[in-house]
């Protein structure tokens, strides 16, 4: 039985649609790569599965449920990474841990036990009881990690969970996904760059506008990249470096002027 | 007002043409700053609620200067000479030591300012010449706009020499506060980490907010000094900074030069001469040590251990009052935010403060001495006012609690499996209750019953519970927004007029009924469980809203 399953999924605002007949199914322990550009309709997808919006066309099922009857028990086995370190910063991890830890439904001494854990495992231990406010966004970023995990969640979202983060931190993020995957958890990772995805995930699903327009491996991208279909929304993803390259001899040369 | 000072200390610069300073360098420093301060909303004052002024700083100033209007007619109005000019000088280094405090903290601990300047090709010696020219002119307006119209009433009044001297001891009381803030930071600095600093700098800022709204109450109370009043000096007011100038500027007025006045002069000229060298010889070394290891505070607070980091009072008292885990978690992380949000406390406080000076003017009013304003008290019923003054404050809190700079991290209500928001709504409001209405009004209902007696007993415990009643009303009226997850904006201002008048219109029924219902003596008691059902039936009605409710 597929983790997510939608069919023919819909939704407009406005009388606009920004998602079009989106058709997606992800097995267990598989790692789907949701690449777009921004604005084609990632979050709003993720949104729809996660059972956050109600209101969308088509039928989307998640754990064999239907998101729209039982959003709060997948609510329950979801975990949810988002970008840009979005969390209460004037609380410290301890307490924004026992906070997500709550709203989870965990039991108080296994939100306690299992924050200090994961705070040492990624060095954070000593910061555990400092507010937030004056922590890099590296270390909000991790912070938010271990609470979008610390339910021990079956599924796994992450939002572009690398923007903003420093080299250390890309690379120790890289490692658990990694480390999710081979613990058999199912990630939903999405992003605007191919970056990372290119290495980790089995699947990659290329959305423009509101639309699939590409699906498979990602050496099967490549290669219908590579037969000219995909060429334009390829080197948007993958970053268009002829074309940066003019634009930085142009500034040399202003600086010089 | 900035450009003539920057022009006159400029010039005076120019002229003494100091070494190793830039000219250019320190014009253009100075200019950007000033400018800066102009758009800066202000810390402190006369801060609006998520309104956007177009230059604050102009606006806070005419604000202070009219308070002046206040001060200048108080010296033109009264009879006695001694006691305005102790207030006027009161109120100067008051209100300069504290905008020195607030101030101070953003030049002192602000280190953006080292990275963009301290990388740029300008000499230390300029770089510091600009903050000192910048710090004086942001003061001097102040200076000018606190004193001008006292200063204009005393040279109207007393004529040129004694107007001449209250310039010089208005400056000198200023000496006096720059040596007040020395000493509050020497001490800040050396107890405590740069946070903390920052916290209880924070707390000066809502206490300014606070003397302001004052003073705009009592100010034109104070208008009508009685014709009698004489002031006696006490062995204690030699020690006022205020009193030693006050009645210097008499000693110049009258001539009458004895022992007394001598000695207030002599205080009024040394003292602050003498406070300026101990800053020289022993408070500015200190600090530019102090300073230097500031950025190092970092390191040394790895004393915070987590298997020890206690637990706090919400975690602790929150089962008691929450029945499911989300209401648990909305609950704990309200009382911990607004105890930590700085725009929450700078919102808040003032309000608390301006409603108790507000509450106890309409109250004590017009009483000569404590004694027989009591006894006159008691005769009367307005006791009501003590109990239901506390709802006002919590009330003004559902409407701040929205909001958060970091409102993006609302994203988690969305994801994490909450049954219905109205628990985390609910969760909120509990807090703010237990946090900032109980304590409160266990307060003013001890109070009321000292000074009425135990016949007031049962009208406290009516107004409690109707207190409470009136917090859901209100909360169960206004739109329904989950803790800390929208943008601070001027959205937030539009019908706060209407909004003010709809809680004014609530508490007045309710304060209505009960006065009348006081008249018979069982039926304040009997009243109690019906509103104690009102209760029971908003909290739930709140705790049980949805999604759809839920505004965003």
């Amino acid at each position: 039985m597929p983790i997510i399953e939608s069919t023919l999924l819909c939704k407009k605002y406005d009388n606009r649609y920004v998602l079009r007949n989106i058709n997606m199914s992800v097995e267990p322990g598989q790692v789907l790569g949701y690449i777009g550009p921004n604005g084609s309709g990632k979050s709003t997808t993720i949104k729809i599965i996660c059972g956050i919006t109600e209101t969308f066309e088509g039928e989307v099922k998640v754990f064999g449920m239907d998101v729209r009857k039982h959003f709060l028990e997948i609510k329950q086995r979801i975990g949810y990474v988002p970008e840009q370190a979005a969390l209460y910063d004037l609380l410290t991890p301890i307490e924004y841990l026992r906070f997500t830890g709550l709203l989870y439904n965990m039991p108080e001494d296994k939100i306690r036990n299992k924050s200090l854990d994961l705070l040492r495992l990624f060095e954070l231990e000593k910061q555990a009881s400092d507010r937030m406010n004056s922590f890099s966004k590296g270390m909000k970023q991790k912070v938010l990690l271990i609470s979008g995990l610390l339910h021990n969640p079956e599924l796994i979202f992450f939002d572009e969970p690398l923007s903003g983060l420093d080299a250390n931190a890309v690379i120790l993020v890289k490692e658990i996904l990694l480390q999710l995957k081979k613990a058999g958890k199912t990630i939903f990772y999405s992003s605007h760059i191919m970056d990372v995805v290119e290495k980790i995930c089995d699947n990659i699903i290329i959305i423009k506008d509101g639309e699939i327009i590409a699906e498979g491996s990602i050496d099967s991208l490549k290669e219908k990249a590579q037969r000219g279909s995909l060429e334009n929304i390829f080197t948007a993803l993958t970053g268009d470096e002829a074309g940066n390259v003019n634009t930085a001899s142009d500034f040399i040369n202003v600086l010089n002027g | 007002m900035d450009k003539p000072l920057l022009f006159i200390l400029l010039w005076v610069i120019k002229k003494i043409n100091p070494t190793d300073v830039s000219f250019p360098h320190l014009e253009i420093i100075v200019r950007t700053k000033l400018l800066l301060d102009k758009r800066r909303p202000l810390a402190a004052g006369f801060k609006q609620k998520g309104k956007e002024r177009k230059n604050p700083l102009t606006f806070s100033l005419i604000m202070y200067g009219i308070l002046g209007i206040f001060f200048g007619g108080v010296i033109l109005g009264a009879e006695s000479f001694v006691l305005p000019l102790i207030v006027y000088h009161s109120y100067l280094l008051v209100m300069m030591s504290l905008l020195l405090i607030t101030d101070f903290s953003s030049i002192l601990l602000d280190t953006t300012d080292n990275i963009i300047l301290g990388s740029k090709p300008i000499t230390g010696r300029t770089l510091f010449l600009a903050r000192v020219v910048h710090i004086t002119i942001y003061l001097g307006q102040f200076f000018i706009v606190l004193s001008f119209f006292s200063l204009l009433a005393i040279f109207f009044k007393y004529g040129f020499i004694t107007g001449f001297v209250a310039i010089c001891t208005s400056l000198l009381i200023v000496l006096f506060s720059v040596f007040l803030t020395y000493i509050l930071y020497g001490i800040l600095i050396s107890v405590f980490s740069e946070d903390k600093v920052k916290d209880i700098v924070g707390y000066f800022q809502i206490f300014i907010t606070v003397l302001m709204m004052a003073g705009y109450q009592f100010m034109p109370r104070l208008m009508d000094f009685g014709a009698d009043e004489t002031f006696v000096p006490h062995i204690y007011t030699y020690f006022i900074p205020s009193a030693w100038m006050a009645f210097t500027l008499e000693a110049i007025n009258t001539g009458s030069w004895d022992t007394m006045h001598i000695i207030m002069s002599v205080c009024a000229v040394v003292i602050p001469f003498f406070t300026l060298w101990i800053m020289m010889k022993f408070l500015a070394p200190l600090f530019a040590r102090k300073l230097g290891s500031l950025g190092n505070v970092q390191g040394k607070r790895q004393t915070n251990n987590a298997q020890q980091s206690k637990i706090g009072l919400s975690q602790k008292i929150s089962p008691v009052f929450c029945k499911s885990n989300a209401e648990q978690a909305a609950f704990e992380q309200t009382w911990k935010i607004t105890g930590r949000d700085k725009n929450f406390k700078i919102q808040f406080y003032p309000g608390i403060g301006y409603f108790l000076v507000l509450g106890f003017i309409t109250i004590f009013r017009g009483g000569q001495d404590i004694q027989s304003t009591v006894t006159e008290l008691s005769s009367s019923g307005k006791y009501l006012w003590l109990i239901y003054l506390p709802i006002i404050i919590a009330t003004s809190a559902i409407y701040l609690l929205p909001f958060h700079e970091n409102y993006t991290a609302a994203w988690i209500y969305d994801t994490a499996p909450v049954p219905t928001p109205g628990k985390l709504l609910s969760g909120g409001l509990k807090a703010i209750l237990v946090k900032f209405f109980l304590p409160f009004y266990f307060v003013m209902a001890a109070t009321a019953i000292s000074i009425w007696g135990p016949s007031v007993i049962d009208d406290c415990i009516l107004g409690l519970f109707n207190d409470i009643f009136v917090f859901y009303l209100i909360a169960t009226i206004a739109d329904k927004y989950l803790p800390f997850s929208q943008k601070q904006s001027a959205d937030q201002q539009s019908g706060k007029f209407a909004r003010t008048l709809l809680q004014i219109l609530i508490i007045g029924v309710i304060v209505g009924m009960h006065y009348f219902a006081a008249m018979i003596p069982w039926l304040v008691l009997a009243l109690s469980p019906v509103s104690i059902a009102g209760i029971v039936y908003l909290q739930r009605r709140l705790a049980q809203t949805q999604w759809s409710a839920i505004k965003s």
